[in-house]
């Protein structure tokens, strides 16, 4: 049977919703690959071969483009759903028997096999994929059934022509409606709870890296970590507790990176603790504190050049500068200051700036000693005790 | 003390004893310190019986991690305490080391990756209640 699968890019109007620093949820690192290569590629396992993704044009079109091909159309929001239909045009008369369409939106780990199946038992126009709380956006289609098909993309798939039938799917779900369900999918990738696995090479037991990975001396990473490819852990920086650094990050030195998603050509400053947060395109979304904010300082997070000759400029130029600096300021730093001969003496002695504040202070507490001549019979070291170890 | 053995280099297994204090944490010391300075040492502590903690315990393992490092090894944890898991937890070391169920876990797990058996925290809870669940 010819099957083939239409997957669209079509997150809600709500700028937060099913998206991080406006990038959708579906096109963002997890654990090496993004949501749309993983589907894509769970698609192909299951013998769909043929698959359209429609994509809102106002997106990263690189990030649109798995690694293998598909037929990808870059659109307008106004004309997502249009395009579409005119897919599943295409596929009817290329001979197609049936269409699924899926919107990531959710991950679902669902036999399409068992899915297709049902909706072929059922002779149903539509069948639409729903777990114990709703529909999760994947319907089966024939496309035989033009009018259906209409129907349901003019109305975003929340409406049918006829009732759809319902396969209820008692399997792992994931939303992926904010970036919790978004690092609750990393976590659970590492820690094999999903079909899905890192797209790394496991270079120690729970420990997997893609190509090119560099991990200096004295770095510690604590199974399950996911360091994708190209990506730089620097020495003495920590990485533990099911974080995944995207591709081309780079953690600096003695920063400490736990239960966390870096993304794609991120920098994470030196000397950080970045704890339950996904931090990439400068923003960092805290997930215990549930805020997202800008980061402008790149020393504390940036965003690295996706151009490998523009990293390396940036790299020769960061180096140029610091050089010349360093030596003006051995040549010209000002010369120690002479320490008194008698530093405790030094110390007691009060700067000029505080001498008359002293005075009124000194004058304040003669003033009450004479007031009050009983409390000054207390031993200072008696008020300690009365005050840490009387109360029992 | 116990040795396994997984892909030809042993695996030390120490029982760490219920007070691991400055005194105890320096006999633990020397007896580990021969393993930690072969090749790639694989060192599991078994913290089971443990019911006190100090900072000198603290140190004491973070000098074994620096250690095995250095040598291209690792120092793993087994049968956690709760009370060695508050102090961990509290002088935040804990998330420097794998942390397992018992030392057979802990052992196999230098050969092969044991997500079921890892001692884990749970990431922090989705507001809507969506995040990835099997349902019954």
């Amino acid at each position: 049977m010819d099957v083939r699968a239409i997957l669209m890019i079509a997150p809600p109007e709500a700028p937060t919703e099913e998206r991080f620093a406006g990038m959708p949820l579906a096109l963002l690192d997890i654990a090496g690959k993004s949501l749309l290569e993983h589907v894509t590629g769970r698609l192909r396992r299951f013998g769909i071969e043929d698959i359209a993704v429609v994509c809102d044009s106002s997106f990263d079109h690189s990030a649109c483009s798995p690694q293998q091909p598909v037929r990808r159309h870059m659109v307008d929001r106004e004309n997502l759903w249009s395009t579409c239909e005119a897919v599943f045009n295409d596929f009817a008369q290329a001979g197609a028997e049936m269409v699924l369409v899926q919107r990531l939106g959710a991950y679902v780990e669902v036999n399409y096999d068992h899915f297709l199946q049902f909706h072929l038992d059922r002779t149903a126009q539509v069948s639409l994929l729903c777990d114990e709380s709703s529909g999760v956006d994947l319907v089966a289609i024939c496309t035989s059934r033009r009018n259906a098909a209409a129907y349901m993309f003019r109305h975003r798939l929340s409406q049918f022509h006829q009732p759809p039938a319902q396969y209820f799917f008692t399997g792992v779900v994931n939303r992926m409606r904010d970036i919790r369900d978004f690092r609750q999918l990393t976590h659970d990738v590492l820690l094999h709870r999903t079909e899905l696995r890192p797209a790394g090479e496991e270079i120690r037991p729970g420990i997997w890296a893609g190509h090119g990975a560099r991990i200096e001396r004295g770095a510690r990473l604590v199974a399950p970590v996911f360091l994708g490819a190209h990506s730089k852990i620097r020495a003495a920086a920590v990485i533990t507790r099911a974080s995944s650094i995207g591709h081309h990050a780079e953690i600096d030195c003695g920063t400490i990176v736990e239960a966390s998603s870096v993304l794609p050509y991120s920098y994470v400053g030196a000397a950080l603790e970045l704890a339950n947060s996904v931090a990439g395109f400068s923003r960092l979304a805290s997930l215990e504190r549930n805020v997202e904010v800008e980061i402008a300082d790149r020393k504390l997070l940036g965003l690295r050049s996706a151009s490998a000759s523009r990293r390396a400029l940036e790299t020769a130029a960061l180096f140029a500068r610091f050089v010349p600096i360093e030596m003006i300021r051995g040549i010209f730093a000002p010369r120690r200051q002479p320490r008194p001969a008698d530093e405790v003496a030094g110390m007691r002695t009060l700067p000029s700036a505080l001498q008359g504040a002293a005075e009124v202070e000194e004058r304040r507490t003669e003033r009450e000693r004479l007031q009050a001549p009983s409390s000054a019979a207390f031993e200072n070291q008696l008020i300690i005790v009365r005050r840490y170890g009387g109360d029992q | 003390m116990e040795t396994n053995r997984t892909k030809s280099r042993p695996v030390v297994v120490k029982r760490v004893p219920e007070q691991l204090n400055r005194v105890q944490a320096r006999k633990l010391l020397n007896e580990v310190r021969p393993f930690l300075e072969s090749d790639r040492p694989q060192v599991v502590f078994d913290f089971s019986h443990v019911r006190q903690m100090d900072t000198a315990g603290v140190e004491m393992l973070l000098y074994c991690v620096s250690q095995a490092m250095k040598r291209d090894g690792d120092v793993k944890l087994a049968s956690v305490s709760p009370q060695a898991a508050a102090v961990l937890e509290l002088t935040r070391t804990g998330r420097l080391f794998e942390m397992y169920d018992n030392s057979t876990d802990a052992t196999r797990s230098f050969s092969c990756f044991l997500p079921n058996t890892l001692r884990f925290p749970a990431p922090a809870a989705s507001n809507n209640g969506t995040s990835t669940e099997k349902a019954a």
